[in-house]
């Protein structure tokens, strides 16, 4: 109960993208440990990623504007002003290589499909 | 044996869920280094200069990280396609251009063939907008190669490989070898001029690198590392995607052939 109060009181946008985000790496990991489809764990990886890319973006989060200077608006003003673009540049390249990582990923799933015959991870490492 | 692995994966999942919820709840901000980006003016996309001058590095990993799965796709999937010469020995296999057909997929409705084709227009003319505009508004290199990626395979769904809009896999090669090259001679371009690989340079003899009104003349080589970067995007997630959706033909292609040894 006072966990719940502390965070309700602390509560706002930020805090609530960062929830979230843990959120989100949770369900994901959970997904890669416990799920035993391999399309479904790769599915948990890009959720897994979904989260880091969101804890990212709250972190460069303050309140103010986007990272885009507009026309007649001074270098001073927009500083004080703008969101942290260091995050935003850190998330673009974590997109591509989330997708550069999905391809290899969904490759080698076929891969795995045409030799064994089933998607079963658990059949694929001989567990059973 | 499974239950006592089971049990201590369950024990370490929450353990870590428990950790990251924490932390993530205590999160304490400090702006740091992100104060010189902001209050040193390159363009007026702040996120841009970090990617193609601050931290120019990082993209021109991220670059060829993407070159690096597209090869890959190629090591899995690309080598009867590439070289007709592997299926022919193998499975006396005709050669053949015709690397998708519709045969076996489902026919379209007129609604899809209808509107792929100017919807992937559109899209390529977005995508071309987003490359070009990258240093002054939201968007990008990779997000305008992503736009016409996204129209190229919205039309090799649509019409297979009688699409209007199609660009042969050696094509696709050449422009994503094109992309990844031009960043990285415009690095050593910086290297001559400005002494650092990278160097973002404004102006060579007296020639300004990007001629543009006075309050995004300081792009310098930004828009032209767009371009290199849009192309090599378009050509990589376009080849693996083509790469991904060929499986199926390739797998026929050698089922056919098996029949006919028989």
């Amino acid at each position: 109960m006072i966990m719940i109060n502390y965070l309700v009181n602390r509560m706002d946008f930020q805090m609530a993208s960062f929830i979230t985000s843990g959120l989100l790496v949770i369900i994901g990991l959970y997904g890669v440990f416990f799920v035993d489809n391999v399309l479904k764990k790769i599915i948990a990886l890009e959720i897994l990623g979904s989260g880091v890319n969101l804890a990212l973006i709250a972190i460069g989060y303050n309140g103010g504007t986007i990272p885009i200077k507009l026309p007649g608006v001074s270098v001073e003003v927009f500083a004080k002003e703008s969101a942290y673009p260091l995050t935003h540049a850190l998330v673009l390249t974590n997109i591509v290589i989330e997708a550069s990582m999905l391809a290899v990923m969904l490759g080698v799933s076929i891969i795995l499909y045409k030799k064994y015959k089933t998607l079963r991870s658990s059949v694929i490492l001989k567990e059973d | 044996m499974n239950s006592k692995r089971d049990l201590a994966v369950a024990i370490s999942f929450f353990v870590f869920g428990a950790s990251v919820l924490y932390s993530l709840a205590h999160m304490q901000i400090s702006p740091g280094v992100n104060e010189v980006y902001l209050t040193h003016y390159i363009i007026p996309n702040y996120v841009c200069a970090v990617i193609f001058d601050w931290r120019a590095y990082d993209t021109l990993g991220e670059c060829l990280v993407l070159v690096v799965a597209v090869m890959v796709s190629w090591i899995v999937f690309g080598k009867s396609l590439y070289d007709n010469t592997y299926l022919k020995e193998l499975f006396h296999a005709p050669e053949s251009d015709d690397y998708i057909t519709l045969q076996g997929w489902g026919e379209y409705t007129p609604i899809i063939k209808f509107l792929a084709f100017p919807m992937s227009v559109l899209m390529v003319a977005l995508g071309i907008i987003t490359v070009l505009g990258g240093h002054i508004t939201p968007g990008g290199g990779f997000q305008g190669g992503a736009l016409i990626a996204a129209a190229f395979i919205l039309s090799v769904i649509a019409f297979g490989s009688n699409s209007p809009l199609w660009f042969d896999h050696k094509f696709l090669e050449k422009l994503e070898a094109l992309g990844a090259l031009g960043y990285l001679l415009l690095g050593v371009a910086g290297m001559f001029i400005g002494g650092y690989y990278l160097f973002n340079f404004t102006e060579i003899n007296g020639f300004t690198i990007f001629p543009a009104p006075k309050e995004i003349i300081t792009a310098g080589i930004i828009p032209y590392l767009n371009i290199a970067v849009g192309l090599k995007v378009l050509a990589g997630l376009s080849t693996a995607a083509f790469l991904l959706s060929c499986e199926k033909v390739i797998i026929e292609k050698i089922s056919k052939s098996e029949e006919k040894l028989e």
